[in-house]
């Protein structure tokens, strides 16, 4: 089928933890219980980065999980967006210029990547509330990748 | 009446005997030669065969006397009826396969003209066995086919586990013969006649006295134990395992010859003067401890042939439990009506369906040895790509031992369910689990030799011989899977009719789709299957066309999700490690078991002969 | 003839694009169900279908150390497989479209055949995840066979005590008419046994060690993406249907139209009548479904593998072996 409009209702996360204190995680994984429920909005946490439209990544990216990060990039399926949640994710946070971290999520991923669609949600860690108004502008830049906007 | 007509009995067994007699001659003059005599033979015996088999069908029971026209000394009868009819075609599809199958399978072997000589004088003795109805002359054949048999599975002598594979098959076969020649002996004694038919008319006049008794428990264990059936299959697995993959197939027939001369030996000779339904039972246990045993042993193995070795114990269990359902109520009319005669057709056509699979199923694992150079599950991967015939009809071979529908499998085994269930129920589960498990043993053969990574070293498509050996049986399989009814009522029927003279036989297919099965108790029609699982293939392919057909390619995405590292050549599942779950389950069932299996050879006597005692007190004393 | 066969065909495509949309529905139904029994909103009805779109919109990967034309086909027989055992069912008060062509050995062993695709998709798929989780598909498959088979066999056993063939599909019979007090105990048990393969033939909590999501990745469908896992999920929507009917044709059998006289009719057919009775069936396939599905699932947490094998095996095993000789009983017993 063309991409169309249905694609925003049924997006499948893939939670990938790039080296974080598992704060974010947590919030994330909050963010799935009765009281925030994204899955009202279609959102479902699946096990296998082929099945995912969108990553979640989490933490700066350390250099031990750097191939790694770069490996399930590649095997995501297009279309995809990848949402950055946490400071560190966003600029390394209090990790700045450690001599464990690449950089943060964005300037690795351009590398890989070039086109690659990023959405920042700051925050240490971002409520759930924020994730889930990530999901409105993950709609957004999908609506733009299919040229609607 | 031509000269075939009156003398094709006896060429049939005769051509391959005269070319194997031949063989050793024209090795001498060159290497390739005896590859084609024996093709040639084997050809011609196959071509007699079918037209003696389209004589007995159109004029009934065809009697060949040798020796003197009257009297009952000095003279041995061939005595060619539904059943035998029915073996020998087995055997002329079998043998005429393997010949060529063995063409490439062992062409980097000396000593050929050999194997070749040997491989006919296994036909002549499958033949003779099944043609034959003299006591004494079946005991020659058997002879003749099991010491052929121990040759050619020491065949491959660079191996130390052939010979020793050979010595125990050796010493079963020769307790076997003793025991046999043990039974003749009492036979001749009491009724001073060997003709099949004579004893069964001496029996009649005065009833069967205990020595009878005790040569039926020692024929139907000796014959059970050449069938491979449980507590006596110790050497079956190490057999079919060392012998070369042709030969296997082989002896899948040749022991279907000996679970012939059972029938034969409970049906005819015996059943006019003694009541069936003990020797019935006794059938019917060892079919299901056969089953049973067979398939969890299959499960655990890591040989390829030695997998599909306790398969065919396995799947002799379906026979000896169809048959014997029909031994067990043939007293009774009105039962063997409703049942009884269903029974026997679905298990004798089984032994067709299992001859024409297991004989595939161990060329294709010959063909994967000879690619792979190994036959060990946890060695071999990926052939599927490059092996894409080879694939296929391992595919079908699968299927059909499973018995998923539709193929030929399927067909008897369904026939065999619907009777047995009424029987007794708790042996048609039985039999339906067995089934599964036999389906998920080669689901992990499949996965072992035929997916996961690519080979280390690229390997071709199996030679043109051998592709042409498994064509044959593949030809045989989709038309038994097409036309069931038809193939049933044609060739099973008569068997069944030999078996049980006198037994009506109510129509089991409908006019007019000649590939229905309608038992009385259920329906199955193949052609109707088929036609609907294309039909809704096609929906289903464009239902899938509406998607988004292809990814373009970027570096990396191919690669295995394994959490995001690269996936090692140990991060494999070996083939034989699947399955844990339920071997863990089956704990308890499985520690005995093993246990058993011990590779001793004394224990391996041990067990016939703690059968035979059993056999024989449940036949002399019940 | 000719035209029989397109009658057929065109009954055939009917089912199968009604039994997707049952399927899907019934999908949907079950997650805001599980959704609420948790405290949630959960997604809304209609979300299977946009799933279903969304996976058809991705591009669909071939790894590179899959056997491609077995890794290409598997989704397609899975479906297929699917599709074809709801033309051998009776669905509500339909008879089968393929009616007398067919009985519930064939049913039987159709329905091991979706779990079979699955399971040689996860194999074909190169990874090593997909081979553990096909490993345990098959391992599951084995297991609830046991009681499956007792099931279908003590059901042909009553049918054809009471002389009519043991193993149709064919007609509306109801079994528990023709047995006595005990054998009634043994049909409840027989049922119980049934309702507990159900989530094992599904891939469902407690028993989806095959798909299990957080602790193999996917397992079987670890390396399938875009539309070969549309396929497969459209497989699995319709396999609840199937499952379900199964119950219904082997203990439930009734409709309700046979109580209502005078309902109207449009040319000679009993229109209102067939409604009637289909939406009838489809709230007995949402209540097993409820029953065995949706209330277990949220209920239960994943067992090991082992244990659920020997659960099957032995423990739902001999529920439905007593059931069986209860049944036995109670038909030589004369009870």
């Amino acid at each position: 089928m063309k991409f169309n409009k249905t694609f925003d209702r049924a997006l499948w996360v893939f939670h990938l933890n790039t080296g974080s204190c598992n704060g974010c995680d947590i919030e994330i994984v909050a963010a799935l219980t009765p009281r925030y429920d994204v899955e009202r909005f279609g959102l479902k946490l699946v096990g296998s980065p082929r099945h995912a439209d969108v990553l979640l990544m989490t933490g700066p990216v350390t250099r031990a999980m750097a191939p790694r990060v770069e490996r399930i990039y590649r095997q995501t399926p297009e279309p995809k967006v990848v949402m950055v949640i946490g400071n560190c994710g966003c600029s390394t946070g209090v990790y700045y210029e450690s001599y464990n971290i690449l950089g943060p999520i964005d300037k690795f991923l351009k590398n890989i990547d070039p086109d690659v669609k990023i959405i920042y949600v700051p925050g240490c860690p971002p409520r759930p509330e924020a994730i889930i108004d990530a999901t409105a502008k993950a709609w957004l830049v999908l609506e733009g990748l299919r040229g609607d906007a | 009446m031509s000269f075939l007509d009156t003398h094709g009995a006896i060429l049939t067994i005769i051509v391959p005997l005269f070319a194997a007699f031949l063989m050793p001659l024209l090795g001498k003059l060159s290497q390739k030669a005896p590859r084609f005599l024996a093709a040639g033979a084997l050809a011609l015996s196959s071509a007699l065969a079918i037209r003696l088999a389209i004589q007995v069908w159109d004029s009934g029971t065809i009697v060949y006397t040798l020796g003197s026209a009257t009297g009952t000394i000095f003279r041995i009868q061939l005595i060619v009826d539904g059943m035998g009819i029915f073996m020998a075609l087995i055997m002329a599809i079998v043998s005429l396969a393997v010949a060529i199958y063995s063409w490439s399978n062992i062409d980097r072997y000396t000593g050929q003209e050999k194997y070749y000589a040997l491989l006919l004088l296994v036909t002549v003795g499958s033949y003779g066995m099944v043609l034959t109805g003299d006591m004494f002359n079946l005991f020659v054949f058997f002879e003749i086919s099991s010491i052929s048999l121990c040759g050619l599975v020491a065949f491959r002598s660079q191996r130390g586990e052939s010979f020793e594979a050979a010595f125990k098959y050796m010493l079963y076969s020769t307790i076997s013969g003793v025991m046999i020649l043990f039974a003749i002996g009492i036979f001749y004694g009491q009724y001073g006649l060997l003709h099949m038919v004579g004893i069964s008319n001496a029996m009649a006049v005065n009833g069967s006295t205990m020595l009878d008794k005790i040569a039926l428990g020692l024929l139907a264990t000796v014959f059970a134990m050449k069938a491979g059936s449980v507590p006596m299959h110790m050497t079956t697995p190490d057999a079919y395992g060392e012998a070369p993959a042709g030969i296997t197939a082989l002896f899948v027939a040749a022991s279907q010859a000996g679970l012939y001369a059972l029938f034969r030996t409970g049906f005819t000779i015996y059943s006019s003067g003694m009541n069936m339904t003990t020797l019935g039972w006794v059938l019917i246990v060892l079919g299901v401890l056969s089953m049973f045993i067979g398939v969890t042993m299959a499960l655990v193995q890591s040989d390829i042939k030695r997998l599909m070795a306790y398969h065919a114990i396995s799947q002799t269990g379906y026979m000896l439990l169809g048959v014997g359902v029909g031994m067990a109520v043939m007293a009774d009319p009105v039962l063997m009506a409703q049942y009884g005669v269903d029974a026997m057709r679905g298990g004798i056509f089984h032994i067709i369906n299992h001859a024409m699979y297991k004989g595939l199923l161990f060329l294709t694992a010959g063909a994967i040895i000879h690619r792979m150079g190994t036959s060990d599950l946890n060695e071999m991967h990926g052939l599927g790509r490059n092996m894409k015939w080879t694939a296929i009809m391992f595919i079908l071979g699968a299927l059909a031992i499973a018995g998923l529908p539709p193929t030929n499998g399927f067909s008897s085994k369904f026939i065999i369910y619907e009777s047995v269930y009424q029987f007794n129920p708790i042996l048609a589960v039985i039999a339906m689990l067995v089934s599964i498990l036999t389906l998920a043993s080669f689901v992990k053969v499949f996965y072992s030799a035929f997916l996961g990574p690519r080979p280390s070293k690229p390997v071709k498509e199996a030679p043109a011989s051998m592709l042409l050996g498994m064509g044959i049986f593949s030809a045989v399989i989709v038309i038994l899977s097409l036309f069931p009814g038809f193939i049933i009522e044609k060739i099973v029927d008569p068997a069944v009719s030999a078996l049980v003279p006198g037994v009506e036989l109510t129509p089991l297919s409908s006019g007019f789709f000649p590939s229905t099965i309608i038992t009385g108790d259920g329906f199955w029609s193949v052609l109707v299957f088929i036609g609907a699982f294309v039909s809704i293939m096609i929906i289903a392919s464009l239902i899938r066309s509406m998607g988004n057909k292809g990814f373009t390619k970027r570096k990396g995405m191919g690669q295995p999700y394994y959490f995001g590292n690269r996936v090692t050549a140990s991060a494999r599942v070996s083939g034989g490690n699947v399955y844990w779950g339920f071997l863990k389950a089956m704990e308890r069932y499985y520690k005995p078991v093993k246990a058993e299996h011990t590779g001793d050879a004394n224990d391996y006597v041990a067990w016939l002969l703690i059968t035979m005692a059993v056999i024989l007190a449940v036949v002399v004393f019940l | 003839m000719i035209q029989a066969i397109a009658v057929k065909l065109i009954l055939s495509a009917i089912v199968a694009i009604a039994s997707i949309y049952v399927g899907l529905g019934l999908k949907g139904v079950d997650r805001k169900l599980a959704a609420r029994m948790q405290g949630r909103i959960g997604p809304p009805l209609r979300q299977p279908f946009w799933d279903v779109s969304k996976l058809f919109q991705k591009e669909n990967i071939v790894p590179y150390h899959a056997v491609d034309w077995v890794f290409n086909l598997m989704p397609l027989v899975a479906f297929t497989s699917a599709i074809v055992i709801m033309l051998y069912m009776p669905i509500g008060p339909l008879k089968p479209v393929l009616g007398g062509f067919g009985d519930l050995i064939l049913v039987v062993y159709l329905f091991a055949f979706p779990s079979l695709a699955m399971a040689i998709g996860g194999f074909s798929s190169g990874s090593p995840i997909g081979a553990i989780g096909a490993q345990r598909e098959m391992v599951v498959m084995m297991s609830y066979e046991l009681p499956l088979a007792i099931v279908v066999f003590s059901r042909a056993m009553i049918l054809s005590s009471g002389g009519i063939e043991g193993l149709t599909l064919k007609l509306a019979i109801d079994p528990w008419s023709m047995v006595g007090m005990l054998g009634i105990i043994g049909l409840c048990l027989l049922l119980a046994s049934l309702l507990m393969v159900i989530p094992g033939e599904l891939a469902k909590i407690p028993f989806d060690q095959p798909e299990a999501e957080t602790e193999l990745a996917g397992g079987v469908l670890a390396e399938y993406s875009g539309r070969n896992m549309g396929m497969f999920y459209l497989a699995d929507a319709v396999k609840s249907l199937a499952i379900a009917s199964l119950v219904i044709a082997l203990f439930f059998p009734w409709g309700i139209s046979s109580y209502f006289s005078g309902l109207p009719e449009l040319g000679g057919y009993a229109v209102t009548a067939w409604a009637l009775d289909g939406a009838f069936f489809l709230l007995k396939v949402f209540l097993i479904l409820l029953v065995s599905v949706t209330v277990v699932r949220v209920v239960m947490p994943r067992v090991k593998i082992d244990r659920a094998s020997s659960f099957y095996m032995f423990t739902t095993g001999a529920i439905a072996a007593i059931g069986m000789l209860l049944i036995y009983i109670c038909i030589n017993g004369g009870f």
